[in-house]
């Protein structure tokens, strides 16, 4: 079965697996420079002496940049201007870039490296988050170490405070995350003969890199041409980070005349690159001797590194969530952005809500203990349901009975059958099951609704065969796959002929980032448009065709038309072919357009997100009390996707987020010492191996999403959002003891056992 | 005795070349760079990812940690050294297109000559060892599921070579 | 690494005499697998490698009551060899959990030896099982147990000019009552540093410990022997909480660091765990 809900195979496996995939580390251009960046090894620190002279004049080295020969382009901040693109007079982070060296060969550009000469005075530094607001910490940054605060504020807390039988109360410290991506960030730049750029990129957004490259270069946007190359992974990492990269390449580019590959090394881009953010949440939950939830208090601390990046929209995603998918109509919630000289806190799969996710779902298996109630029930007492549907955001969640749906597929689920917590091997091992709920807000947040659109361009074929090119950028997850389904079951084409592509600024108009789980929504809604403009057309001809007077009666059909007596049918190649022969318009540009909608960011109120989805995890974890040691033995994931577009591939999301989860929750650790990583490669930063991946079992449920191209609601973060608590409420079960800290390696773990 | 400044032959996909490149070379740059065989990918240059495996004399290696020098006159297979070179493809390609355990594909080559190494083996393939065979390849995307799938798939259908 | 030269000797007297000739910026190149490693990362600088790896040293023979394990041996061959497999189970099960495939079918045993990692897997098998160095140089050959060759992180007793070309593994005379076993704890199930390892070997006639032989890893500066925890327990019967308290005994003769992988206090109570595990395995097999 093809289209919609179908298994086809995806249009760039076979390239994929015979190793014809071209990414930007696989392309050359004739007279291509290679670029590197000097990154400081310590911060803060003011550059005290920086000389690119010598290196200047190593052999094969074309050329050396720093701030000086950049001066007001030097800006590259995403959203605040905050950021220089080269360290300028100071460094802030690690792996900040000081200067970008060009040369003939890599091998040069190692020596150009070598050959600068740099003095750093290390400066007093921030590197905990908790301290960042103290009044005799260090100011990180001019602007100050407080960036932003956001609020939820309902009902009335204090009386609460006051009254509650039950404060289930602490802090979480929930560790960062690497993407890890197999492919680093890279970037080739060439400048065009008519005086333009154009940017090979490894990116999730080439119209953010366009931007940024426009603006380093102080060129119009017009002038610059962004194509995404195949992308090796994204996860967030390549959300707003490649920007950097670019303007670096671009730059380069620019100066020298000829085209510049820059190509980070693992290590550096372990140090430099954005990370899922660090954050330290003090949660207080107020409940009644039954178990009720009757308020939530918290102050969330994001500990955003030096610069802003992105961290702000992640913050606010974290404050909005922080409630979880329960009916709490008392809230006090504070969540800071604060500047460290830690690592450069940005997008990651999931963007705040897993940590959140966390510190909820740990805090609500605390009461259920506290109060004599299993995890379900306590869960199921204060979930938002039809009667109680008001979010923390003050907003009316529609459709919540699918958050019943998902907890009565939990309830069904085969592991809640076993004993939540088992003793093996004559107590070496013991085995606990952890459960944790989710509702995620699809899309972008209303703080991004300036960003929230998106196009298509579709051009039918003379043989039926279609080219399609659209705005969101696949790394992985399947959105080309999930673009070619739909466009083969909004236009009846054949989905095997429907060629598509990279992304090309040249070709669709921004379309914004493909981040927020909004590839499928974007893109398809973007399709059906241009879909739609195109049936207006085709279907008058293939009513002409099947000898039906009303073109509005013509069916829709795999493949095709069909009259509607349901007997005669048209192949869609025909019509097209019709509509070629009548020189008719072939092409359509699709749109997609979110409806405004109210939100008051102050207050945290209003409608935050487009529309919601809901989902869970039931886990089973061993933990090894001789070591501390844990092994996730399997993951059972129930999300409500509304409709599934490509099985396969979404299939291969839950999967791959169940496993990338747990690497976050078990033995993902940053170790940092003021603000450098002391494990940046994977030898010791340990992502996980087929060895450690559990079994991976899945429900979908599907009840269509209205607003959502063939009711999608999108896969690709809730697949990892419930991964991390449910094996932390796993572990916390199976060993007795509450979880507080992520991740919970071997080492930690066996300190929560206590000495023996 | 001394292999620097000498010509050294290696076979890469079943043709024998010539070449002056120093013998160290990484096997992974003389690959890519002087053959143009872009399919191996340097994921971390440390050998903890296996985005450059390749085999040579049938075992999957690092090519990021072997040098010219060490698999000069050895039989190199790469990636593109599978299937029938124009475009029909090998059954463990085949395998993990149809299981869907692609998606971003970086570590897909790497991937998938471990597990032709493996398959050539002849070893009894069951979950457990194929995931030990597979452990030194690091996927971020997949979770391994479709992999495994794809690989005990090969050995159900049969591994040969050449199939119709 | 290409102002680095390169030889790649047919014979081992020809390794020898460059080895001699070229001096101590001179190192052997087996699988590269730590040594390429280092490289990379700046904290090695050697002028010259001189590739061993087709000097004939990657073959394994019986030699008496002893097996020659030649110093080129990969991790694979180890684990593929019917006599190694038969009789040095433990050094296997080191192979086994080295690295992964791909390294596996590249480390050598006498790299992993001589790289002299604290951490070092069959390095530990080996200092279990009283293995000798064999060592050859220009001027002739002589042998020495393990336990002396390993003298620091990063430090064994080679001189300049020498190659350790084998291991002589003594096999003991009726093994069906020796119990080996070799188990590592990292921080995920596959290619991963060892926080500790332990290999063991345990001979019970009766229920009595004839012989134990435990080497630590990971927990000093090199692979050491809990000599006291061995004395404890031999000549005594087994029993549960014998095998709790040489534990500890033995985790109490390391020496571990605490560095960013873990602390010395984790690392001892690992030894302490994989230590009674195998005690334990010992006595009900």
């Amino acid at each position: 079965m093809s289209g919609v809900g179908g298994r086809s195979i995806r249009p760039d496996a076979a390239a994929k697996v015979q190793g014809r995939q071209q990414y930007v580390g696989d392309l050359r251009l004739p007279g291509m420079l290679h670029a590197a960046i000097l990154a400081s090894a310590q911060a803060p620190a003011r550059i005290r002496r920086l000389d690119v002279s010598a290196a200047r004049l190593v052999q094969g080295v074309v050329d050396v940049f720093t701030a000086a020969d950049l001066g007001a382009h030097n800006r590259i901040g995403i959203i605040f201007d905050d950021q220089p693109l080269l360290a300028d007079g100071e460094t802030r982070m690690v792996g900040e870039r000081i200067a970008l060296v060009v040369a003939e060969t890599p091998e040069a550009c190692q020596a150009g490296l070598a050959a600068v000469e740099l003095e750093l005075e290390p400066l007093p530094g921030v590197y905990d988050v908790e301290l960042a607001l103290h009044a005799d910490t260090p100011q990180v940054h001019p602007d100050g170490n407080l960036i932003k605060t956001f609020a939820v504020d309902r009902g009335d807390l204090e009386a609460v405070r006051a009254t509650a039988e039950v404060v289930i109360e602490e802090t979480y410290r929930i560790g960062g995350q690497e993407h890890a991506y197999l492919e680093p960030q890279g970037c080739l730049a060439a400048p065009e003969p008519t005086g333009g750029m154009r940017v090979y990129s490894s990116t999730q957004c080439p119209f953010y890199v366009r931007g940024a490259v426009a603006r380093v270069l102080g060129m119009p946007l017009s002038a610059v041409r962004v194509l995404q190359t195949p992308t090796g992974g994204g996860f967030g990492g390549k959300e707003d980070y490649p920007n950097e990269i670019a303007a670096c390449a671009a730059l380069a580019a620019q100066r020298t005349g000829r085209p510049v590959r820059l190509l980070l090394p693992r290590e550096l881009d372990f140090q430099c690159s954005t990370k899922r953010h660090r954050m330290s949440i003090h949660h207080r939950l107020y409940a009644d001797a039954s178990g009720r939830v009757l308020g939530v208090e918290a102050e969330v601390l994001v500990d955003a590194g030096a610069y802003v990046g992105m961290s702000t929209v992640v913050a606010e995603r974290a404050n909005t969530s922080l409630v979880g998918p329960y009916a709490v109509d008392n809230l006090r919630i504070r969540t800071q952005v604060l500047r460290t000289n830690n690592l450069f806190g940005g997008p990651f799969r999931g963007f705040g809500a897993p940590q959140v996710t966390v510190v909820h779902e740990c805090q609500m298996d605390r009461l259920a203990r506290e109060v004599g109630l299993t995890p379900l029930e306590v869960r199921r007492k204060n979930a938002l349901t039809p009667k109680r549907a008001i979010w923390s955001s003050g907003e009316e969640v529609p459709r919540v009975e699918r958050l019943g749906a998902v907890l009565d597929a939990l309830a069904e689920s085969e592991v809640m059958r076993d004993s939540p917590c088992l003793v093996e091997d004559g107590g070496r091992y013991r085995q606990g099951t952890g459960i944790s709920v989710f509702i995620y807000g699809c899309n972008l947040h209303h703080g991004g609704q300036p960003l929230d659109r998106g196009g298509a361009l579709v051009q039918l074929q003379a043989d039926g065969s279609v080219t399609l090119a659209i705005g969101v950028t696949e790394m992985g997850q399947g959105a080309l796959t999930a673009a070619r389904a739909m466009a083969a079951s909004a236009l009846g084409a054949d989905e095997e002929r429907i060629h598509i592509e990279e992304v090309d600024t040249a070709l669709v108009a921004d379309s914004g980032p493909t981040v927020a789980s909004r590839a499928t929504l974007v893109g398809g809604r973007a399709i059906c448009d241009a879909a739609e403009q195109l049936q207006t057309r085709l279907r008058p001809l293939a009513a002409e065709l099947l000898g039906v007077s009303d073109p509005d009666t013509v069916e829709l059909v795999e493949g095709g038309y069909q009259a509607p007596d349901g007997g005669r049918r048209v192949a869609f190649d025909e019509v097209v072919a019709l509509l070629y022969a009548r020189r008719l318009n072939p092409v359509a540009a699709g749109w997609y357009r979110s409806e405004p909608r109210d939100y008051d960011a102050v207050t945290g109120q209003g409608q935050a997100y487009m529309f919601y989805s809901f989902g869970a995890h039931a886990t089973r974890v061993r933990v090894d009390t001789w070591t501390g040691k844990v092994q996730v033995l399997s993951i059972h994931a129930i999300h409500d996707v509304g409709r599934v577009i490509h099985a396969n591939a979404i299939e291969g999301q839950v999967e791959g987020g169940a496993v990338q989860a747990m690497g976050w929750a078990c033995m993902e650790n940053l170790i940092l010492e003021k603000g450098r990583l002391l494990n940046p490669s994977f030898t010791d930063y340990l992502v996980p191996t087929a060895m450690d991946a559990p079994t991976v079992t899945m429900v979908f449920l599907e009840d269509p999403e209205p607003l959502g191209p063939f009711g999608a609601r999108g896969i690709g973060e809730p697949s990892f959002i419930p991964g991390g608590a449910a094996i932390a409420n796993g572990i916390a079960t199976a060993v007795g003891r509450p979880v507080t800290e992520l991740p919970l390696v071997p080492e930690r773990v066996l300190a929560m056992l206590g000495k023996e | 005795m001394s292999a620097h400044d000498k010509i050294m032959t290696i076979t890469v996909n079943g043709v024998t070349h010539t070449t002056r490149a120093a013998p160290t070379t990484r096997l992974l740059d003389f690959l890519r760079e002087e053959l143009g065989l872009t399919g191996a990918k340097e994921g971390c240059g440390g050998g903890e990812c296996g985005a450059c495996t390749v085999l040579v004399d049938g075992n999957p290696i690092c090519s990021c940690l072997m040098v010219l020098g060490s698999a000069a006159e050895r039989e190199v297979t790469t990636i593109e050294g599978l299937g029938d070179g124009a475009g029909g493809l090998d059954p463990v390609q085949r395998a993990f297109v149809e299981e869907g355990a692609v998606q971003c594909g970086y570590c897909t080559p790497g991937l998938v000559m471990s597990a032709r190494a493996l398959v050539d083996s002849g070893r009894e393939l069951n979950d457990h060892v194929v995931r030990t065979a597979l452990a030194g390849n690091i996927c971020r995307c997949t979770g391994y599921k479709k992999v495994v799938d794809a690989v005990l798939k090969v050995a159900a259908t049969g591994p040969h070579k050449e199939q119709p | 690494m290409n102002d680095c030269k390169y030889y790649r000797p047919n014979t081992i007297s020809e390794a020898l005499a460059i080895l001699s000739g070229e001096g101590p910026d001179a190192r052997p190149l087996g699988g590269g697998t730590d040594l390429l490693v280092r490289m990379r990362a700046g904290h090695l600088q050697p002028k010259v490698l001189v590739d061993i790896g087709r000097i004939g040293l990657n073959t394994i023979h019986p030699a008496g009551d002893a097996v020659v394990l030649g110093a080129t041996c990969t991790m694979a061959q180890i684990q593929r060899d019917a006599a190694v497999v038969q009789h040095l189970p433990s050094l296997v099960q080191a192979a086994a959990r080295l690295g992964a495939a791909q390294i596996q079918h590249m480390a050598t045993v006498g790299g992993n030896v001589c790289n002299a990692s604290p951490a070092a897997d069959t390095a530990c098998a080996l200092v279990a099982l009283e293995a000798r160095v064999m060592l050859r140089s220009v001027g002739g050959v002589r042998s020495l147990p393990i336990g002396e060759f390993l003298r620091g992180p990063g430090d064994t007793a080679l001189k300049p000019g020498e190659l350790l070309e084998a291991f002589s593994i003594p096999l003991a005379a009726h093994d069906p009552i020796t119990h080996q076993s070799f188990n590592k704890v990292g921080g995920r199930n596959a290619l991963v540093c060892s926080l500790a390892a332990v290999a063991g070997v345990t001979r019970i006639a009766d229920g009595v410990v004839m012989e134990c032989r435990l080497a630590l890893a990971a927990v000093g500066p090199t692979c050491l022997r809990p000599k006291r925890a061995e004395a404890l327990i031999t000549g005594e019967t087994l029993t549960e909480e014998l095998c709790r308290t040489a534990a500890a005994a033995a985790a109490a003769e390391t020496h571990p660091i605490d560095d960013h992988r873990a602390t010395g206090e984790y690392r001892r109570r690992l030894v302490a765990a994989l230590v009674r595990e195998h005690l334990l395995e010992a006595m009900q097999s």
